[in-house]
């Protein structure tokens, strides 16, 4: 791990390999600026580069938004790609308008929720999907583009089958033989030999060999994250696991840069849950290696005992990143069964784009004494609210059940804090304005409690009502999708949050396993996951309804925005709506 | 603060922008369509949220069409009495009526600040010449005392500032009866719509008539040029642009103040994600606003500096440079005594040239 980077786990006497953790993750910039981010932590994913829906100001005043990941294959479309032309400090942030003083960027080359099938990876080469069709990436124009572009993070080639399984020995021995040459590729020096230095968990003889200064690494040589590959095969990825720690000849050291091990040149590890719920899914599960572990005919058991198998033998201090979960129940389940450290929520961005408001925290509200979504309050929650449906035409109240606080910019809205000028005397008119609403704000809390004089703080607007979402859900506007991006994922990070808050309290670690407990028996299970394949016997909730609602209106509006594009284009103008 | 820029946020939203986002560029005045928004979400809704402004978390001022034009044009059949506008009920086929009293009782629940009084047009392309303009002129004037008499009688002139629409098609001598009449009743409007204009017109009549309203109109009440937009939104004609800019690093314009450009956003990464990511379309969107209110408050400024002449010679040879002016234009300045050929031999073209529409807001002044 670059020693620009500081991971930490909290209850290091606690030191079970499996289980709930609590941890704090430093990143130190060469320039000296520092991110702090407290784990388990929330990673924001990209489409094309981008939060989906999200205009690069509101990347910004989300809270929520600190780890994005960046699947780098669409930038295959060109050649060379173009974020490798991006000149300057930290290409990948100025190019996709991340801050670095706020946003830790990883990337990989795939999408790793995409799991269409693609044509055969080769003996030395990845196969991406791009808009242009299948691009061919090798090991070192991955090292090259990735010190080119500088992430934080840089997720090494994985040889993930995605031919359709099950897969023979034969095909997970040579997954596993080329994951580990490709780490190996990523992991050996460009030009000069710099070393990537050990993490913080390692001897302090590992951290002895760093050569040069901290800030010169951190500005050269992105962070390694590898995934754990294996399929859906327990002696797989007991194999690649041990190929990641078995100690290197002489050779191959030096041609990495003189690291004893793979591991040892790697921040952390990955796992990527979408092709391996498919794999687990069409083949019969081969038996865990330790015999202890009992294999589930459940899809979320089957997962942690496969993660368990990598992670046995692994130095359970470095930095574990789970790619997939389907929605917060399964998020608790691999915290608590497994234990990670950062977790994407994609979920939170599916539900945004179906028109779905989550509404669920963590720890579970009491049951006698919360107001409930559903108006009987011994049944199951819904996870949140489908903005489509009727019942919302008048409803004015915000996007949480009243207790439950949200600051994000729909629910806790604030006036601008600058407007740009047009005309010389348009700065005046906006200044009177602004007197106007800080008049009218500071006369409002004198009649409420004649106390909180903090009137920046007061300049703030009502949170979007759920009558409002609707209404623009069924007028095919754009903006619900930007609000409820931004909700959706203070959602989600405000539930981390919770993780984090019973973890720290003394007895964490049991507090959390009743937690989850309650949260199950509070919250109904769904998959928030657009096109995440149903465990057998699961039923439609929230989600499967906003989707048809969704397709409802798309299909009407969409009529109507093609025919009026037509008229446009016989009435001589061109029209592309996005 | 006139002339200014009013965005159109037909269904009560600006094209995926949150009305603090619009805000913060700078822009204090947007349209809300009538017709929309009495089909959804309806008053129903919009009575019980306070009014739009409230419904849709927008504090600056909000402007609303009568309705009747949407319902004109959107309708299989309208037919015009002296009671309103009849038309087809698109929730039941029903026949249905838009009087005068009607529109402004939408509009009062609605709440914007400045409303429009119900004229009558008809399609409007055939109502800029001939006798039914005569018709629909007087009849507009007749419609505009119902309008006032129930806005008044509803005791909300305080809060909501109705218009006037002039009518009089492309004969200047019904526009100048129109103008009569409709002066006459300047006590009980707030402002005056200029309309009856479809855009399609020859440019130099449209610009006559313009300029024929503007001229007789008192100086204390402010005018709204009905109809007149800009032509582009830039984003399509940047859809066909962007294409030669796949590895093209700089903003789409390193002047401009727009939080897309500000932050560098490369024509590259936008050309990476138009038409497949919504958040391209915001990041084009927050350009398009700002370019288009940027021109108004130059003019603004050029207005009161005395120098809208200069502004009006510089904006022409930035924006026309290349492609020449439209030679309505300059025969249009020529006659207030601007000359856009002035120490310049730029090109002059025959017909509209393709940005007629930022000159025609220019023109009008
Ligand atoms: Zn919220
Ligand atoms: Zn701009």
């Amino acid at each position: 791990m670059p020693s620009g980077l500081q991971f930490t786990l909290a209850h290091s006497d606690h030191a079970a390999q499996f289980g709930p953790r609590l941890g704090t993750l430093i990143l130190r910039r060469p320039n000296g600026c520092e991110i702090t981010l407290d784990t388990p932590t929330l990673l924001t994913s990209t489409s094309r580069g981008v939060v989906s829906h999200l205009s690069r100001d509101h990347v910004r005043q989300s809270s929520a938004i600190r780890w994005v990941h960046v699947p780098f294959e669409t930038f295959l479309e060109q050649s060379p790609p173009v974020p490798t032309l991006q000149t300057g400090p930290h290409p990948l942030h100025r190019f996709l308008g991340f801050v670095p003083q706020d946003h830790i960027l990883s990337t990989s080359v795939r999408d790793p929720d995409d799991v269409r099938q693609m044509p055969p990876n080769g003996p030395n080469y990845l196969a991406a999907n791009s808009l242009r069709g299948v691009r061919k990436i090798t090991p070192n124009e991955w090292r090259t583009y990735t010190d080119k572009i500088q992430p934080d993070f840089v997720i090494a080639l994985t040889d993930t089958p995605h031919t359709p399984p099950p897969f023979s020995q034969k095909r997970l021995t040579k997954s596993i033989e080329r994951s580990s040459a490709w780490l190996a590729s990523l992991l050996s020096p460009v030009v000069s030999a710099v070393t990537p230095t050990a993490s913080t968990d390692l001897t302090a003889t590992d951290l002895s060999q760093a050569p040069t200064n901290a800030s010169d690494i951190a500005a050269t040589k992105p962070a390694v994250l590898v995934h754990l590959a294996g399929a859906a095969s327990h002696p797989a990825r007991s194999a690649f696991a041990a190929a990641l720690l078995e100690p290197l000849s002489d050779i191959e050291r030096a041609s990495i840069g003189g690291l004893p091990t793979l591991d040892a040149g790697v921040a952390g590890y990955t796992i990527d849950l979408a092709p391996l719920r498919i794999a687990i899914s069409s083949s019969p599960v081969s038996p865990p290696a330790s015999s202890d572990i009992n294999p589930s005919t459940n899809i979320t058991s089957s997962l942690s005992a496969l993660l368990q198998t990598s992670l046995t033998r692994l130095p359970r201090t470095k930095l574990r990143l789970i790619y997939g979960t389907l929605g917060p129940h399964d998020a608790l389940h691999l915290l608590r069964d497994v234990g990670t450290d950062v977790l994407n929520a994609s979920w939170a961005l599916h539900a945004a784009h179906v028109g779905v408001s989550l509404d669920f925290v963590f720890p579970a509200p009491t049951r006698d004494t919360s107001p409930t979504i559903e108006g009987d309050s011994a049944a199951l929650q819904p996870l949140g609210r489908n903005l489509y449906a009727p019942q919302y035409a008048l409803d004015f109240a915000g996007l949480s059940t009243s207790g439950n606080t949200c600051e994000c910019a729909a629910c806790a809205p604030h006036m601008p804090d600058t407007r740009i000028v047009h005309g010389s005397d348009a700065s005046e008119e906006a200044d009177a304005y602004v007197r106007a609403r800080r008049a009218a704000s500071a006369s409002a809390d004198q009649a409420n409690d004649g106390g909180d004089d903090d009137s920046s703080a007061n300049l703030r607007n009502p949170s979007y009502t759920r009558a409002y979402l609707h209404h623009l859900l069924h007028t095919h506007e754009m903006s619900a999708h930007a609000l409820l991006a931004l909700h959706n994922l203070a959602v989600a990070e405000a539930f981390l949050q919770g993780v984090r808050t019973v973890l720290a309290s003394s007895g964490g670690v049991d507090r959390f396993a009743n937690e989850v407990a309650r949260f199950e028996a509070y919250y109904a299970e769904e998959s928030l996951t657009v096109g995440a394949p149903r465990e057998e016997g699961e039923k439609g909730g929230i989600m499967a309804e906003a989707r048809a609602m969704w397709a409802q209106v798309e299909l009407a509006r969409g009529k109507g925005r093609l025919a009026r594009e037509k008229e446009r284009a016989v009435a001589g103008g061109t029209e592309a709506e996005p | 603060m006139l002339p200014t820029f009013m965005p159109v946020a037909t269904q009560a939203a600006i094209k995926g922008l949150t009305p603090e986002q619009v805000e913060s560029l700078g822009v204090s005045l947007i349209l809300n369509n009538t017709y929309h928004l009495n089909l959804r979400p309806g008053l129903e809704v919009l009575r019980a949220a306070g009014g739009a402004h409230k419904f849709q978390g927008w504090n600056r001022n909000l402007l609303t069409d009568s309705g009747g034009f949407q319902m004109v044009s959107l309708s299989k059949f309208t037919t015009i009495t002296e009671e309103g506008a009849l038309f087809e009920s698109p929730f039941t086929g029903e026949p249905t009526i838009l009087t005068p009293e009607e529109s402004i009782a939408i509009q009062h629940t609605i709440g914007a600040d400045i409303i429009m009084q119900l004229d009558d047009m008809h399609k409007v392309s055939s109502l800029t010449v001939g006798p039914r303009v005569e018709e629909a002129m007087e009849r507009s004037v007749r419609w505009l005392d119902r309008c006032i008499s129930h806005h008044q009688s509803s005791g909300k002139t305080d809060t909501q500032n109705l218009f006037a629409i002039v009518q009089g098609g492309l004969d200047s001598d019904l526009r100048d009866r129109c103008l009569d009449e409709m002066i006459k009743r300047k006590d009980g409007v707030a402002g005056f719509a200029i309309g009856g204009l479809s855009g399609g017109e020859e440019k130099d009549i449209f610009w006559r008539v313009i300029r024929q309203c503007t001229g007789k109109l008192p100086e204390d009440r402010p005018r709204y040029s009905m109809g007149i937009g800009f032509a582009e939104d830039i984003d399509d004609a940047n859809t066909e642009g962007l294409s030669k800019h796949a590895k093209d690093l700089r903003p789409i314009d390193d002047t401009c103040p727009c939080p897309t450009c500000t932050d560098g956003t490369s024509r590259a990464i936008l050309h990476h994600t138009v038409t497949h990511e919504t958040a391209a379309a915001h990041a084009l969107t927050l350009h398009n606003i700002t370019f288009q209110a940027q021109v108004m408050g130059r003019a603004r400024t050029a207005i009161m500096n005395g120098i809208f002449p200069d502004y009006l010679r510089s904006f022409f040879a930035e924006y026309f440079g290349d492609d020449g002016y439209p030679e309505w234009c300059v025969n249009a300045l020529r006659t207030v005594g601007v000359d856009l050929l002035e120490n310049n031999n730029a090109k002059v073209i025959q017909g509209d040239g393709a940005k007629w529409e930022y000159a025609a807001s220019m023109a009008r002044q």
